[in-house]
């Protein structure tokens, strides 16, 4: 098995391109050496990836939005430390995770799944109607789900992250990630099997 | 494979993270076993829902300048290196163990000569015993 994700780790090196990479390593460089203009253009370039990751992290606007801006902060401020092991990504990924996970450990339980909606808006079309409770379902239980779990598996699924990408981002071995996302994908299931057996979803 | 093992990799599958004879294997059994393949079906449906259910709202436009101008300003977020960390704690640190020290060799009290004040604390190279002084601090 390990040699199996030492394979496909030499496969799936990056999506991007030998130039892009190497740009990115310049910027990363000019970054270390305190050239703050270098560090915007590595914010810029994946800051609605990682606004979108650290929202479905935290299912608020408000607290994603405090949530990033820490994070590029202590990217900021951690920058020197940065060593390349990873992709910048995946470190900036890294950073909101960590700070994901320690809101939600302070938030208070998530409540039950609700089954139905309240009723749709009465010039709401049904299928708009049906997107909207589809969503707040899918939300709920996301939100139910362990928060390493849930980070696993929104990197995998909308991220489209590797295993080894998201062990990186994650601080865990690939082989956590795989128990990770296994547990994630049944407890989802769980949760969610009611609503679908119902037709809801 | 059984149907148990099987099971247990079709995560992985799904993602694309198997190869070499695990991947063979998880193939044959898939075309032989509807069970599995249902299983995966469902596995895939759910994926399907989460990436298309979850609408995400654009990241608010402001952020990214507000963070550099902050930044730029110095206002916060320094780079702080391993060293601008290490020697203000190391200093800290050192002071603490001084202070405790010398609190433990010199193990004594200094005399003020102003006998209105609410102490008097006697020296202890005056040989005068702690008990002395309590009784001296106690008598006043």
């Amino acid at each position: 098995m390990d040699k199996c994700f030492a394979t496909l780790e030499l496969v799936q090196v990056s999506e991007e391109t030998p130039t892009s990479q190497t740009v990115e390593r310049e910027l990363v460089l000019r970054a270390q050496n305190g050239d703050l203009e270098a560090f915007e253009k590595l914010v810029v370039k994946y800051y609605r990836p990682f606004f979108s990751y650290v929202y479905r992290m935290c299912a608020d606007y408000n607290e994603a939005e405090e949530i990033v801006q820490s994070a590029l902060v202590r990217a900021w401020q951690g920058i020197k430390g940065f060593q390349g092991r990873s992709s910048f990504k995946t470190w900036l990924f890294r950073i909101g995770t960590n700070l994901a996970i320690n809101r939600a450990a302070r938030r208070k339980p998530v409540c039950e799944i609700p089954e139905t909606l309240p009723a749709p808006e009465s010039a709401e079309p049904q299928e708009t109607y049906r997107s909207r409770q589809r969503e707040a379902l899918v939300r709920a239980a996301l939100e139910r789900l362990p928060a390493d779990q849930r980070s696993a598996l929104v990197l995998c699924v909308y991220e489209e992250m590797s295993y080894e990408e998201i062990a990186r981002a994650l601080g865990k071995t690939v082989r956590a990630v795989d128990s990770l996302l296994f547990r994630a994908r049944q407890n989802l299931r769980k949760i969610l099997g009611p609503a679908r057996d119902k037709g809801v979803l | 494979m059984k149907c148990q093992k099987a099971k247990r990799l079709l995560s992985r599958y799904l993602d694309q993270e198997l190869c070499g004879p695990e991947l063979e294997q998880v193939e044959k059994h898939l075309a032989e076993c509807t069970w599995c393949r249902e299983e995966l079906a469902v596995l895939r449906e759910y994926d399907q829902m989460l990436s298309s259910a979850l609408s995400v709202p654009d990241p608010p436009t402001f952020l990214v300048n507000k963070v550099m101008a902050e930044l730029r300003a110095g206002t916060r977020g320094r780079i702080i290196s391993f060293w601008q960390r290490a020697l203000p704690l190391a200093a800290g640190v050192m002071l603490v163990i001084t202070g405790a020290w010398l609190g433990a060799f010199l193990g004594r009290a200094y005399a003020t000569d102003d006998r209105s004040g609410p102490v008097h604390i006697l020296t202890v190279s005056e040989g005068l015993s702690l008990e002395d002084i309590y009784e001296a601090i106690a008598g006043e």
